[in-house]
């Protein structure tokens, strides 16, 4: 069955993948962009399929990852099935900080915005954990509030330094907040993957210890793990996901929610089976999501978030209800 | 052979909860109860013994080595704690929790091998949950969970078992597999210390009572000359009766009414 599961997933994937490039946006129709593909087609087709696109599409399928794994690698470090990036204040911390370079920072020096948004989102979770800890560790629900309190506070954040923004940097900063993968450039794509690999080893090699960490953590250190090296190791690389995510496309909510859950479904919850196909997941969830906001309303485009949330938020309110 | 010894060991919560100047040897083959009343620091104590809360004064000696100077996964190896629960967070399957408790042999990349496959099933079998290997924890009683618990912890085999009122949710039945596992493991040389508030299992399985008051140790010994009616009236402020058993041991009857 999960064999089955693992091809349907790669399948919808490139499903996804093809049809993103093929199809959406006035500018070619179909056939042409088939023929780019085939390396035929004419120059200008070329340019659009590959220049707009196709960096589109790597940074929708790169921040779906990130964000997926994320949320799966806070889900059993803070044995919290509502544990997750957007929720938790992450992406909302390193959103006003990267709001902030983006607004104030010399030109020169915008390619810091991400090490920025990864700071910020690193302070985040520093804040939710101080908060939410107390003598006996830390407790789900105090988690949650402390992340709705974080949110909230990055958000009026957000929009002071919103108002205080030069005009001509705005647009720039007003994009962070909105989640959108419109301004792809193949730089960016490129620029990211630094932010996303070094994580990714961290979650991979402490797989095993997030698995017991997911039955709380003097559970966990009784079988040995070193939950303050953990945390801290786990805590950096998924600030680092969702900083570089935001950093690159804004605050995309839910998506490190719901994918981990619905591969938990399928694929179990060892975080050895589960991060791999998370990440897919997440990317598929993210192109597909996309594809949709560019074509729903077309010639108008939806942000992507929005489409997240629409998703999201009836699934975080059933894992609420089962829960409570 | 101690394995573990404690001496004049003060420790545990930053703050709150703590015991003071304890000491104690675990032994290999030997059982060693601990009991008191409510908040007298049992659960405190054996957290200072694994190592999982810190000491402020005296010494921990694990293998002959401070305790404090061995990393957490070779400590795991030797000691295992179970805990009285453990809150699930996801439905995992028996057998995967159980499996857990082979990771301090594993580290963080070695797979399972066939030996290790060999230990879960040997411990889950060891505590009748054979039959439930595929069952997720969300399904299970109380008990149920309790013995999961156990079975984690005797996959690990370890060469030093803490205990933490491994008896509190399990029926007569199991409790009875419980001290078969437990004799078990003492027959093959494992040190066992369990906190315990039935009186009756720690007459039925320990070699030797500590009995903890408000963090401090005030009577160690046999269980025949520590268990005294006097003792139960100064500790635990009960007058309990004590009966003679068809094979000539003690048990005591809990004063209800």
């Amino acid at each position: 069955m999960t064999r089955a599961a693992d091809a349907l997933l790669v399948v919808a994937l490139s499903a996804t993948a093809l049809l993103a490039l093929l199809a959406g946006g006035p500018a070619l129709t179909v056939k042409d962009a088939a023929r780019v593909l085939l390396g035929a087609g004419t120059e200008e087709a070329a340019v659009v399929v590959f220049h707009l696109r196709l960096p589109r599409l790597l940074l929708a399928l790169s921040v779906g990852a990130a964000l997926a794994m994320a949320g799966a690698a806070l889900q059993s470090l803070l044995a919290n099935p509502l544990a997750e990036p957007f929720l938790l204040g992450i992406s909302g911390g390193g959103a006003a900080s990267a709001t902030m370079a983006f607004a104030f920072l010399p030109m020169a020096s915008l390619g810091l915005v991400p090490l920025a948004a990864i700071a910020g989102s690193a302070v985040a979770t520093a804040l939710v954990w101080w908060m939410a800890s107390g003598p006996l560790g830390p407790s789900p629900t105090r988690m949650i509030l402390a992340g709705v309190a974080v949110n909230a506070a990055a958000s009026a954040f957000i929009l002071v330094v919103l108002a205080a923004t030069p005009s001509p940097r705005l647009p720039g900063a007003l994009a962070v907040t909105m989640g959108s993968f419109a301004g792809a450039t193949p730089g960016a794509v490129l620029w990211l993957l630094p932010y996303l690999l070094p994580p990714l080893a961290v979650l991979f090699h402490h797989g095993r210890d997030l698995g017991l960490l997911a039955t709380g953590e003097e559970s966990a250190a009784t079988l040995g793990v070193e939950v303050g090296v953990v945390r801290r190791r786990v805590f950096l690389a998924a600030a680092a996901l969702s900083g570089g995510a935001v950093a690159f496309a804004g605050i995309i909510g839910f998506v490190g929610l719901i994918t981990p859950h619905l591969c938990r479904l399928v694929w179990g919850h060892s975080l050895r089976r589960l991060l791999p196909r998370a990440a897919l997941a997440g990317a598929l969830l993210c192109a597909a999501g996309d594809h949709l906001a560019r074509v729903l309303l077309a010639p108008t485009e939806i942000p992507v978030g929005v489409i997240t949330a629409a998703l999201g938020v009836p699934f975080f309110v059933a894992l609420l209800r089962r829960s409570a | 052979m101690t394995l573990l010894a404690a001496r004049d060991a003060t420790g545990g919560y930053r703050g709150a909860f703590t015991v003071r100047e304890i000491s104690l040897t675990a032994d290999a083959g030997r059982c060693l109860a601990v009991i008191g009343p409510n908040g007298a620091g049992k659960s405190t104590l054996l957290r200072v013994l694994a190592g999982i809360l810190p000491i402020s004064a005296g010494t921990i000696l694990l293998a002959g080595r401070p305790l404090h100077s061995w990393r957490r996964r070779e400590v795991a190896r030797l000691v295992t704690l179970v805990p009285q629960s453990v809150s699930f967070a996801f439905p995992l399957p028996v057998q995967e929790v159980v499996a857990q408790g082979r990771a301090p042999h594993l580290g963080p990349w070695r797979p399972p091998t066939a030996s290790d496959h060999a230990a879960v099933q040997r411990a889950m079998a060891a505590v009748g949950l054979a039959d439930k290997a595929n069952v997720s924890v969300f399904h299970l009683s109380g008990g149920e969970r309790q013995r999961v618990i156990l079975a984690r912890a005797l996959a690990a085999e370890p060469r030093i078992l803490l205990l933490d009122e491994p008896a509190s949710a399990l029926d007569l039945l199991h409790q009875k597999t419980l001290a078969t596992a437990v004799r078990k493991r003492l027959s093959d040389g494992v040190a066992v210390v369990v906190v315990a508030h039935d009186l009756n299992l720690a007459f039925a399985l320990a070699d030797e009572v500590l009995v903890l008051q408000q963090g401090r140790a005030v009577a160690r010994g046999e269980p025949g000359a520590v268990l005294s009616p006097q003792l139960l009236r100064e500790v635990f402020g009960v007058e309990a009766e004590f009966i003679a058993r068809g094979d000539g041991s003690r048990a005591i009857l809990p004063p209800l009414c």
